[in-house]
């Protein structure tokens, strides 16, 4: 493992991730949620790994991306709260989640769905920021 | 922050590959110091130093 770029590591990091989220959808329910926290370790030990084996140019793009992408990209998910209050687009996920929460069973509280959808759209808004500054930030710096 | 180190490394005949694998760098980084994009850290700078057997002042110039 050791002998692995960095890239490789981001690379399995990612693989990994989502196909433990994916699963953790489709299975719902507590082991739904386990694979849910086994995405975490995953994605947590494996990018770990990859900034390990990163160059300081690499850091810095990644730095750069986090302390620029996360924050404009957390404005942003709350600048875009609106969208996903439509209640076409809020309305399916809602029943997407809720399913995942609780499998065939009942979610554990009726606020659960809309609580994980609210943390959802800000990670997701904090990753969009973070991808944007560090695909430009190596733009930039050819 | 200028360098010369694209210079220097012309002369030694070396890639930015080359010089990447010395410095235990990636190729972008070494095309972002050329470009002056990106200023390498100190023990960086002291490395390229030490690679070319140049002191630190001779290989970069404050703009």
């Amino acid at each position: 493992m050791n002998r692995l770029s960095a890239r490789s590591w981001r690379l399995l990091a990612a693989i990994g991730f989502w196909l433990l989220l994916g699963a953790a959808f489709t299975a719902g329910g507590t082991i739904g949620l386990l694979l849910g926290y086994a995405s975490a370790g995953w994605l947590a030990a494996f990018s770990l790994g990859a900034w390990r084996r990163q160059d300081e140019f690499a850091r810095a793009a990644q730095k750069f991306s986090w302390v620029f992408g996360g924050l404009f990209g957390l404005l942003g998910s709350l600048a875009l709260l609106p969208l996903i209050l439509q209640p076409d687009l809020l309305d399916p996920l809602l029943g997407l989640i809720e399913n995942a929460l609780g499998g065939s069973q009942r979610p554990p509280h009726p606020a659960a769905p809309a609580i994980v959808l609210g943390a959802i759209w800000i990670v997701l808004g904090q990753l969009v920021g973070f991808l944007v500054c560090w695909v430009g930030w190596h733009v930039t710096k050819q | 922050m200028k360098n010369r180190i694209r210079t220097l490394r012309t002369e030694r005949g070396w890639t930015q590959a080359d010089l990447a694998a010395h410095l235990d760098v990636s190729r972008n980084s070494v095309n972002a110091i050329e470009n002056g994009k990106y200023d390498p850290s100190l023990p960086l700078a002291f490395k390229i130093s030490e690679l070319f057997g140049l002191p630190i002042e001779k290989i970069f110039q404050n703009d």
